[in-house]
């Protein structure tokens, strides 16, 4: 039902591809051609390259004339982040063409950017830097150089079941200290048995973890001369400890993000909350559109304020691709520009990083109402239609608090590590000790300085 | 391997030799073999054993397969030699093997015997269906049983109407890729240990004649004493196929076409990792030590199985 | 055989007979037992295959309610890439297999029917490669085959195949015990050395071609490690790395166990329906290798 569906919301661009369809010659599954233009270049996202369209209806409503003068290749190495780093270095290593420009949390761009395989985006951001807000200015530079375009912005943001919640006594707002939200956990679980206040498995993704510690400004894994914090930095102590007990206490359901079992514990109502990121504003309306209305939003509590997960994605452009000019030229449009910005939120619900676009959404979003040209379908996923006027309110002011983990350019390898060493103690199979003394010997053995390339 | 074929006939190429030829015939004679093996030869050299000393001179170095590099010594070999995933990896496969080759081999010289009994009726019904797994690709054998012990929406959670995270209790996921291993691999040996006990089916009679024993007794004094080089050699050779483990394990319990985690993952997934990771030197040096462990388990199994059967091989 | 089937049951006493009419309950029992486990997943693959993407989530173990091919179409009628990736299956796993019996019978022929220097030498270099897990070479090959231009290509999934020392052996102890004197008979009636090998050799050594053919295609068309990492677009992904990467379009990340089953039908029907054609053929091929 749901790829069905799909279909008809392509919109314009599709009509093309699709009479092909059925046969041989398709671009099939990761890699689906928009032939229309003269400006052609290639693009490499996750997810699969549904993942794109949404983009590419933005564009074509915020620009209609300019959408057919290009020509998009859209290419999804994999479903995971992780999936496009590696079949990027593969690129690298094996000399194929380049794509013109690669999505990408923040996580990974230190390691490009050191690699020096990134190009230097600095003097055609020139005319867009004033409009940059600060948190789309962390996201596009590295070492004080451009180096990619944000295309969202990953802010922590608490959904919850406003009824759910109601029942149960807890008010958002209200819970402050970590030991506040233990207690709302509890609270929850005693009035809904079924339902939790939130999920976490055996398995937790980095995120989980990267967004509590993007909290602090000033933490690091590694220094700059290569030696490692985690076991002499108590922050790392506190934040796996905290998890560990939401995990041990029964308050998260023990279940993790994108396991197959995590879609149906929303739409099952089992899943009552969750402390995540913005970009699930687009998710749910996906997941469970019968629960419209049901859902609010709020900041994260006060414990964990600030940070982001990852950043957020970022379109970079690798050196030596063929087609850098018309990929800028798109990504742009898109996203530092104001309609490009306000109309993909519209649609999609990712926060620009440009001042002018932002200061109108948060216009729109106090009375939403239905962009003229859209469909039904389109119009129903939207975030403004799933969860009502001024959503975007508490959104808008945790952007006070974004800001990005220091991540080094050996993060991809470190978020492995991490994983392999804190989820067993999250989970109860190992102690605290552990976790960050396995942590702290993993990084320095197998990655060393992370800056000695 | 026996060499009892080998024997050359040299009274035949003698006279051969003999018989005037063609004129070139002389010169023709010893380049022709060389024209025979040179398509293959050459291939080889350039297919793997090219790529297998690049791979040695790359496991020094820290190369990512562009811009530059330094020589690093034997540090790739030392820092995989340290880290732990290493031995946890070599722990999985090691255990991958004994806990799928022991019930696998039962199972399959099991059925061979009660398939060969003169009770046995469906025999070909029976060889059928119990080789068949062996026609399903091992990538496919993986997805249908991650359906089938799925945890919200698998087949077997759906029959029990419970809801075990099979795939994802450390503690169980390991049995499902001993399952499948047993699963497909059985067929194989099954067939194979048919084939033996077909070979040995007179001396069995014979003996059998001889002592006049029932059918236990010649099967633990006579059948078994027999094949026994047969299931030595089969383990011998599963053993060398599962150091080489990956699909299984990985198209199982990873998701969407990604890795399995390390707790669960078979040797080879950390050559794959560092590739991906764009770390070729220390892929190179992880596969290099992977081969020196299979040739030394090999060997020792081999200099095992000469000195407890150098009685029973002709 | 015969025989011995008649010793028996001459010498076996009347009151014996309920006894063995008892074992062969049991071994009927126990084989289908067996019978059950080994064909069980199979069928649940074929059953679960006819259930829509949702209609497998909310009933995961019961037969398809409706009975629907809309997995089938979703992944080869639409855009998932299966039927493209099909091909390149098929051209891989073909080209491999008559490039590496090609070269492995010449060979095989050269070592097993010529006296020349070097030739067990060689030979038994070639065997002794067959301790090193092809999977070693592989950071070097990757590397080798990038400058040459051929990652992401059919021909880089062909090419590390085409020379197994395996085929080879087999093939070369399988013509060892063709007969000289009719290569000796042809030569002196003037045949060129090629004209040997093409006219009375190959169809000679027929039987142990074609068995390790078979062996060498199912071994091709079950490859998953190197493709996967050589072969990420869809234009040269084979069917078994675009398998596991089928997921739910829309929301990513879960996998869509419909179409993954209608895929797994449509990759292994034909190795099934060609098992039971020639299902002695093939384990009889099983057996070249292990049982000499």
């Amino acid at each position: 039902m749901r790829t069905k569906s799909t279909l008809t919301r392509r919109g314009l661009l599709r009509t093309g591809a699709a009479l092909g369809a059925a046969t041989l010659a398709t671009p099939a599954l990761m890699r689906r051609s928009y032939a229309q233009g003269a400006k052609p270049f290639e693009v490499w996202v996750w997810g699969g390259p549904d993942r794109f369209d949404g983009r590419l209806n933005s564009f074509a409503q915020a620009y209609p004339e300019e959408a057919g003068t290009f020509d998009v290749t859209v290419r999804s190495p994999g479903a995971h982040g992780a999936e496009v780093w590696q079949a990027l270095r593969l690129a690298l290593a094996s000399g194929q063409t380049l794509p013109d420009v690669v999505m990408s949390n923040y996580i990974a761009v230190p390691e490009f950017a050191e690699l020096g395989v990134l190009t230097d985006m600095s003097d055609r951001f020139a005319e867009f830097e004033d409009d940059l807000t600060p948190a789309g200015r962390s996201l596009s530079v590295y070492n004080d150089m451009f180096v990619g375009v944000p295309a969202n912005h990953n802010i922590k943001t608490w959904f919850y079941n406003a009824a759910k919640f109601d029942a149960a006594g807890i008010d958002p707002t209200a819970v402050r200290t970590a030991a506040d939200f233990m207690a709302a956990g509890q609270a929850y679980r005693s009035a809904h048995p079924d339902s939790y206040i939130m999920n976490l498995g055996d398995t937790p993704i980095h995120y989980n973890y990267f967004m509590m510690l993007s909290h602090w400004n000033d933490l690091t894994l590694a220094n700059r001369d290569g030696s490692y914090n985690i076991t002499s930095d108590p922050r790392f102590a506190e934040v796996f400890q905290l998890m560990h007990d939401w995990r041990q206490s029964g308050i998260a359901m023990p279940i993790d993000d994108w396991s197959p079992d995590w879609q149906p514990g929303f739409q099952e109502g089992r899943i009552g909350s969750s402390l995540i990121a913005s970009w699930m504003l687009g998710f749910l309306p996906r997941f469970m559109p019968e629960q419209r209305g049901e859902w609010e939003i709020a900041a994260w509590p006060d414990f964990s304020h600030r940070g982001s997960e990852g950043g957020g994605p970022v379109f970079m452009f690798p050196n030596g691709a063929p087609n850098t000019d018309n990929a800028w030229e798109f990504m742009s449009k898109l996203h530092l520009s104001t309609e490009g910005g306000v109309i993909d939120w519209q649609t999609r619900g990712t926060i620009p990083g440009t001042t002018s676009a932002l200061s109108q959404l948060q216009e729109l979003a106090s009375n939403v109402t239905r962009p003229a040209d859209m469909t039904d379908e389109q119009w129903q996923l939207t975030p403004g239609y799933y969860y009502g006027d001024g959503f975007m309110d508490p959104i808008i002011a945790a952007m006070e608090d974004f800001q990005v983990f220091q991540y080094d350019p050996a993060a991809p390898a470190q978020l492995d590590i991490m994983r392999r060493r804190v989820n067993p103690y999250v989970s109860g199979n190992s102690t605290l000790e552990e976790a960050l003394e396995g942590m702290q010997a993993d990084m320095e053995r197998q990655i060393g300085n992370p800056y000695a390339v | 391997m026996t060499q009892a074929t080998d024997i050359p006939k040299p009274a035949l190429r003698a006279a051969a030799a003999e018989t005037p030829a063609a004129p070139r015939g002389a010169w023709m004679r010893k380049v022709t073999p060389y024209l025979f093996i040179a398509p293959f030869v050459i291939s080889f050299l350039l297919i793997f054993v090219g790529p297998a000393l690049y791979a040695l001179g790359l496991s020094f170095t820290n190369y990512r397969g562009f811009g530059s590099f330094r020589w690093v010594g034997f540090y790739n070999y030392v820092t995989m030699l340290q880290y732990d995933a290493f031995w946890i990896t070599l722990r999985n496969t090691a255990f991958y093997w004994v806990a799928h080759a022991a019930p696998m081999m039962g199972i399959a010289l099991g059925l061979a015997l009660l398939v060969r009994s003169r009770l046995a009726r469906y025999r070909r019904f029976f060889k059928t269906t119990i080789f068949l797994p062996q026609m399903i690709a091992s990538v496919t054998a993986a997805l249908v049983f991650q359906n089938f012990f799925g945890t919200t929406s698998g087949v077997l959670n759906g029959f029990l109407g419970m809801e075990i995270p099979w795939l994802t209790d450390p503690d169980l996921a390991p049995w499902a890729v001993v399952l499948i291993l047993i699963w497909r691999g059985t067929g194989y040996w099954f067939v194979i240990f048919l084939a033996g006990l077909t070979s040995i089916d007179l001396e069995i009679e014979e003996a059998a004649k001889m002592d006049g024993a029932n059918g236990w007794q010649r099967l633990w004094r006579i059948t078994l004493p027999l094949m026994k080089p047969i299931l030595l050699f089969a383990f011998v050779v599963d053993m060398v196929v599962t150091w080489r483990l990956f699909a299984e394990p990985n198209v199982l319990l990873g998701r969407a076409g990604t890795l399995a985690p390390i707790e669960q993952a078979p040797v080879l997934n950390l050559v794959v990792e560092n590739i991906r990771a764009g770390q070729f030197g220390q892929a190179a040096a992880t596969g290099w030590l992977l081969f020196i462990i299979i040739a030394v388990l090999t060997f020792v199994m081999f200099k095992l199985i000469g000195s407890k059967t150098r009685g029973s091989e002709r | 055989m015969t025989d011995t089937t008649t010793h028996q049951t001459q010498t076996a006493l009347p009151e014996e007979m309920p006894a063995e009419r008892r074992s062969r309950t049991i071994i009927l029992i126990v084989l289908l037992i067996a019978a059950i486990f080994f064909t069980y997943p199979t069928i649940q693959m074929l059953v679960n295959s006819f259930k829509s993407n949702d209609g497998i989530i909310s009933n995961p173990s019961g037969l398809p309610d409706p009975w629907t091919l809309s997995s089938y179409a979703d992944g080869f009628l639409g855009d998932r890439g299966l039927t493209r990736a099909l091909i390149n299956s098929i051209i891989i796993s073909t080209t491999s297999t008559v490039i590496a019996v090609a070269l492995s019978a010449m060979a095989a022929y050269g070592f097993a029917k010529f006296q020349f220097r070097g030739r067990d030498l060689i030979f038994a270099a070639l065997l002794t490669t067959m301790m090193v897990p092809p999977e070693v070479l592989i950071p070097g090959q990757y590397l080798i085959f990038a400058r040459l231009g051929l990652i992401e290509t059919l021909t880089v999934q062909i090419i590390p195949t085409v020379t197994p020392v395996l085929g080879l052996f087999l093939i070369r102890q399988y013509m060892l015990s063709l007969p000289d004197e009719i290569i000796e008979a042809a030569r002196i009636d003037g045949a060129s050395e090629f004209m040997i090998f093409r006219r009375i050799i190959l169809p000679m050594a027929a039987p142990v071609l074609s068995a390790y053919a078979i062996l060498h295609f199912l071994s091709e068309w079950n490859a998953y490690l190197w493709p996967s990492i050589v072969a990420t677009t869809p234009e040269v992904k084979p069917i078994m790395v675009l398998l596991p990467q089928l997921v739910d379009q829309e929301v990513g990340f879960l996998p869509v166990y419909g179409t993954i089953m209608a895929g797994c039908v449509v990759a292994t029907l034909p190795m099934v329906i060609v098992f039971l054609i020639f299902q002695d053929k093939i384990m009889n091929s099983i057996t070249l290798g292990a049982v000499k």
